[in-house]
C-alpha cells in the first residue's frame, strides 16, 4: 500500500512581501514614505494600488498614474515578485 | 488662548508630520561628488544644493564642438496670477537616474550631438535658485539648441520630481507638469 502525499498538503506560503515607497501627494495621503505589505502571490500591480487606495482613501484613480518597480518604470501588467519595491507615480512637476 | 492660536498650533503639527514624510525625497542618498560623477558618466543626476554650472560646462569641453547650448530653470516669484514665496521639490533618485540615462541616450540617438548633461535639483529653493541645468554640445549649433530644448521637455515630463509651492496667503499646493 502505497502513501501519496499531495504538495498541496504541505504549507507553502501563498504570500510574497512588497515594499512601496511613497512621493509627494502619496506619501501625504498615506502619512508615510515606505511600507512593507505582504500580499497574494497572484496580486497585480492594479490590485496592489487598489488595496492601497482603500486603506489609505487616495485620491487619485490608477488612470492617472504610473507605477515603477524596482526603480524602472513598467507596464501595469508587469508580474510582481516578492521583494519588489513598488513605486505608484503621480503624475511630475520638474523643470 | 483664542481660536486662532489653537489652529495655528495644529497647522504646526501637519506641517511638521507632512515634513517628516517628505524628508527623504528631500535629498539625495549619495555624495554630492558622487552625483557629478555620475552627470558625467550617465548624463543625468539629482543634487539637494546648488547647482555648479562651472563644473557641468567643464564635462563638455570638446574641440571638435562648435557649440554649447543650454538652459537653466529658475524658480520664479509666481505662478500664474499668483505669488509665490518659496519651493520644494522632491525626487525619487534612483528612478531619475535611471531614467535620466535613458533620456540622455535617446538624445544622442535622436540629435547629432557630441554630449549632453543635465542636473536637478530637489529640497527647498528659494526664488531665483536654479531648479535644473541642461548643457548641450555638438559640432553645429542648430542640434544643441533642438537637444537641449528635447531634454528639457522630456525631464519635464518624465523625470519623477514633483513641486510643492507655498503662498504668503494661502496653503502650499502640489503642482503638475500635465495635470
Amino acid at each position: 500500500m502505497s502513501v501519496t502525499t499531495k504538495i498541496t498538503d504541505s504549507p507553502i506560503d501563498n504570500t510574497m512581501d512588497i515594499n512601496v515607497l511613497y512621493f509627494a501627494g502619496l506619501a501625504d495621503e498615506a502619512n508615510c514614505h515606505e511600507e512593507k505589505i505582504t500580499v497574494q502571490k497572484s496580486t497585480s500591480l492594479t490590485d496592489l494600488y487598489e488595496q492601497l487606495s482603500q486603506k489609505h482613501r487616495f485620491s487619485r484613480p490608477q488612470s492617472e498614474l504610473r507605477v515603477a518597480v524596482n526603480d524602472y518604470f513598467v507596464k501595469w501588467i508587469e508580474v510582481l515578485n516578492d521583494g519588489d519595491n513598488v513605486v505608484f507615480i503621480l503624475p511630475v512637476a520638474g523643470g | 488662548m483664542n481660536d486662532s492660536v489653537n489652529s495655528m498650533h495644529i497647522n504646526a503639527d501637519i506641517e511638521n508630520e507632512s515634513k517628516d514624510v517628505h524628508s527623504q525625497s528631500m535629498r539625495i542618498k549619495r555624495s554630492v561628488d558622487d552625483a557629478y560623477t555620475i552627470a558625467q558618466r550617465d548624463g543625468f543626476a539629482l543634487l539637494d544644493i546648488a547647482i555648479d554650472e562651472s563644473r557641468l560646462k567643464a564635462m563638455l569641453d570638446d574641440d571638435s564642438c562648435g557649440a554649447f547650448a543650454s538652459f537653466e530653470g529658475r524658480v520664479r516669484n509666481h505662478n500664474n496670477a499668483t505669488s509665490v514665496e518659496r519651493l520644494s521639490y522632491y525626487g525619487y533618485e534612483a528612478l531619475a537616474i535611471n531614467q535620466g540615462r535613458q533620456i540622455i541616450e535617446e538624445a544622442k540617438l535622436k540629435f547629432d550631438i557630441t554630449h549632453a548633461v543635465a542636473i536637478h535639483r530637489i529640497g527647498a529653493l528659494e526664488i531665483g535658485d536654479i531648479a535644473v541645468w541642461i548643457g548641450v554640445v555638438s559640432a553645429h549649433r542648430y542640434p544643441a539648441f533642438d537637444a537641449c530644448r528635447w531634454i528639457l521637455d522630456t525631464i519635464k515630463a518624465d523625470i519623477p520630481i514633483w513641486k510643492q509651492e507655498y503662498y504668503e496667503d494661502k496653503p502650499s499646493k502640489w503642482l503638475s507638469n500635465n495635470g
